[in-house]
C-alpha cells in the first residue's frame, strides 16, 4: 500500500484545547471578538438563505456562538502538511487496512 | 421481583443461551421480566420510547415453540433485545428521538432488525436517543432525557442513550446501538456495559437513520463483551443495498474469547489518551489499573508515540457537522421549528464551514488513518481511557433556549471519535468506578476486521477483573 507523509503539524488541537482545570470548566480558551461573531451571523444567515433555511438573526448570533469546536477544528485542519496534489479519495476516505496488510476493503 | 428473576435478568446472553436451548430458561419468562422491569423502572430511567407488550410476549411465545421443537438457532434465540429509535421496524415508528419524525412509520424492516428476527432475537420496543443521534451527553428534551441507572441525576452518554440505560439497568440484555463520534461507546462507558464500534462497513446501515454517510456505524451494546460477540456475528455481513457494506468473510466473533491475553500485544499511546490535561485523575488511575492487569496475564504492553492523534478529533468535527447538514438539509429547510434548539444549533454551524474545509477534513482523514495504521502495524491492539471526564449530571449538560451549546459536551468524544475517523474497530468496557460509584471505561481498539481480537481482551478483562457482577443501585 502507498503510505502517506506523516501529518507533521504538532499538537495545534492539543494547543487550542488545553485549559488550566482549576480556572476553566469548560475546553474552549479562545472566545471569538463581538465584530468577527456578527460578521459570521452574518455569512450563515446568507448560506441558510441559499439553501432556503429559514433563520432568524437571534439564531444565527447563536449559531455563531456555538461554532466555537468548529472554528476550532477547521483552525487545526488547515495547516496540516501534505505533499501537494497527493492522490485522495475524499469521496471515500476509509481507508481500512488490516494486520495482514491485504489493504483496503471496498 | 424475587432474587432468581433479578439474576435471570441480570444474566448473560453467554450464560443464557446453553440453558434456553436446554428448555432450562424460557425465553417466555425472559420477555416477561423485561417488561416487568420496564413497567418499574423505566419511569425512572426513561430508556425506552416505545415499548410492544403484546407483540414481545407473542414472538417470544414463538420462538420457544421453535426451541421446543428442535429448530434452535444460536445464542440469540430468544433473547429480549431493545432497537435504538433510529432503527427501522416495519409497521412502527422511526422517531429518531425527535418530533419531526413522530409520523414516520417504516414501510420495511432495517436489514439489522431483519437478522435478528431471523435469529429469535426479540424486540420489545424502541430505545431512546439524542434527537437524531446528534450529541454525546445522551440529553433529549423532546423525548426526555435518559438517565443512568448507576445515579439518576447523571448523563447516560449519547446519542444511544437508552440502550446504554436500559442494558445497563437489566431491562432488556443487548441494544443496537449507532456510532459517528462514540454514540456506542460513550453510553457504553458512562452507563458501565460492554459497547463495541465494529470496523466501518461491517454492520449493514440499511433502514437506519443516517447521521454522517462516511462514519455511521451500526454496533452491539451489552452487558458482557461475550454477548456483544454474539449479537454482531447476527448482524454482520454484506448488504448490497448499503453501499459501504464489506464484502469481507464474516467470521464466528465469539471464537476466540477464551483465549486468554498471552502472546497479545497491547500499545498504549504515549500522546492525547493519557495527557493528564484532558484525562481526570480518577479515569486516569482505573485505566492503568486495568492495563497493569492486562500485562499481568500475558499481555505485552508497547508504548507507541501518536504525537498527531489528536488531530483525528478536528477531522471528525468538521466531517460530522458537513454531512449531518446535508442530512437534513430538506428536513430542516421545511420542519426547522420542530427540530430541539440545540441540535437545530448543531446542525446549522455547518452554515458556517467553507466546503474546502470539508474536502481538507477528508483528505486528512485519509492521511491520519494511514498514519494510525503505520503506527499501530505492531501490535494487536490499543487500550486507553474510553472517555476522558467523569459523568456529568444532566443540568450540566442541559442547553436551555437561547443559550450557546453546552462546553461540557464537548469532552466526552475526544477519545472514541478518533475511531469512527480512521472506522477502525473499538470496543468500551467496564473498568472500575470513580469516587461517586459511576463507571469508567477501558477503550480497546484494533485494526480494521479483527473484531475478533478486541472481543478477545475485552473478554480476558472481564473475566479477571469482575467489574461486571456489581449492578446498579436501581436494578432492585
Amino acid at each position: 500500500m502507498r503510505m502517506y507523509p506523516a501529518i507533521t503539524s504538532p499538537h495545534v488541537y492539543i494547543r487550542i484545547r488545553k485549559r488550566n482545570r482549576s480556572m476553566s470548566p469548560t475546553l474552549h480558551s479562545t472566545t471569538m471578538p463581538n465584530t468577527k461573531q456578527t460578521q459570521l451571523a452574518e455569512y450563515i444567515t446568507n448560506a441558510g438563505k441559499r439553501l432556503g433555511i429559514p433563520i432568524s438573526d437571534d439564531h444565527a448570533e447563536l449559531v455563531a456562538k456555538s461554532s466555537d469546536s468548529l472554528r476550532d477544528a477547521i483552525e487545526a485542519v488547515r495547516p496540516l502538511e501534505y505533499q501537494d496534489h497527493e492522490p485522495c479519495n475524499v469521496f471515500h476516505p476509509v481507508v481500512l487496512a488490516d494486520s495482514s496488510e491485504k489493504g483496503g476493503d471496498q | 421481583m424475587s432474587d432468581r428473576r433479578e439474576d435471570l435478568a441480570f444474566a448473560s446472553i453467554q450464560e443464557l443461551a446453553p440453558k434456553i436451548k436446554d428448555g432450562a430458561v424460557s425465553p417466555v419468562e425472559l420477555t416477561q421480566i423485561a417488561l416487568e422491569r420496564v413497567a418499574k423502572l423505566d419511569s425512572k430511567l426513561n430508556s425506552f420510547i416505545d415499548v410492544w407488550q403484546d407483540e414481545a410476549l407473542a414472538s417470544a411465545a414463538k420462538v420457544e415453540r421453535e426451541i421446543a421443537n428442535g429448530d434452535y438457532k444460536g445464542p440469540m434465540h430468544g433473547i429480549p433485545i431493545g432497537l435504538k429509535d433510529l432503527v427501522d421496524v416495519e409497521g412502527k415508528a422511526t422517531t429518531a428521538g425527535s418530533k419531526v419524525l413522530q409520523s414516520n412509520i417504516a414501510t420495511s424492516n432495517a436489514t439489522v432488525t431483519k437478522r435478528l428476527n431471523h435469529a429469535g432475537a426479540i424486540t420489545i420496543g424502541k430505545t431512546n436517543l439524542v434527537e437524531f443521534a446528534l450529541g454525546s451527553a445522551g440529553v433529549n428534551p423532546y423525548t426526555g432525557d435518559a438517565r443512568n441507572p448507576w445515579d439518576t441525576d447523571k448523563i447516560t452518554g449519547g446519542s444511544s442513550s437508552g440502550s446504554g440505560a436500559a442494558v445497563a439497568g437489566g431491562l432488556v440484555y443487548g441494544a443496537l446501538g449507532s456510532d459517528t463520534g462514540g454514540s456506542i461507546r460513550m453510553p457504553a462507558s458512562l452507563c458501565g456495559i460492554a459497547g463495541l464500534k465494529p470496523t466501518y462497513g461491517r454492520v449493514p446501515r440499511t433502514g437506519v437513520m443516517d447521521l454522517s454517510w462516511s462514519k455511521d456505524h451500526v454496533g452491539p451494546m451489552t452487558r458482557r463483551t461475550a454477548d456483544c460477540a454474539h449479537m454482531l456475528n447476527v448482524i454482520a455481513g454484506h448488504d448490497p443495498r448499503d453501499i459501504a457494506s464489506s464484502i469481507r468473510h464474516v467470521p464466528d466473533f465469539a471464537a476466540d474469547l477464551d483465549k486468554g491475553l498471552d502472546g497479545l500485544r497491547v500499545g498504549i499511546p504515549e500522546h492525547y489518551f493519557f495527557d493528564p490535561d484532558i484525562v481526570d485523575p480518577e479515569v486516569m488511575s482505573s485505566v492503568n489499573d486495568a492495563i497493569e492487569l492486562l500485562a499481568n496475564n500475558g499481555a505485552e504492553i508497547v508504548p507507541i508515540p501518536m504525537e498527531w492523534v489528536s488531530q483525528g478529533r478536528a477531522i471528525n468535527v468538521i466531517i460530522s457537522v458537513a454531512e449531518a447538514l446535508a442530512v437534513h438539509e430538506k428536513l430542516i429547510a421545511e420542519h426547522a421549528d420542530d427540530y430541539t434548539p440545540a441540535v437545530r444549533t448543531r446542525i446549522l454551524t455547518a452554515l458556517a464551514l467553507p466546503a474546502v474545509d470539508y474536502i481538507r477534513a477528508q483528505r486528512a482523514r485519509q492521511a491520519f488513518s494511514v498514519q494510525m495504521a503505520e503506527a499501530t502495524k505492531d501490535v494487536d491492539v490499543l487500550a486507553t481511557p474510553s472517555i476522558p471526564v467523569l459523568a456529568h449530571t444532566i443540568n450540566e449538560c442541559t442547553v436551555a433556549p437561547g443559550e450557546a451549546l453546552a462546553e461540557k459536551s464537548h469532552e466526552i468524544p475526544l477519545f472514541t471519535s478518533i475511531f469512527d475517523v480512521t472506522g477502525e474497530p473499538s470496543l468500551s468496557v467496564l473498568c472500575g468506578f470513580d469516587s461517586t460509584d459511576m463507571p469508567i471505561g477501558l477503550m480497546v481498539s484494533g485494526h480494521a476486521f479483527d473484531e475478533t481480537t478486541l472481543l478477545r481482551v475485552g473478554h480476558a478483562y472481564e473475566e479477571l477483573a469482575g467489574w461486571h457482577k456489581t449492578r446498579p443501585p436501581i436494578s432492585h
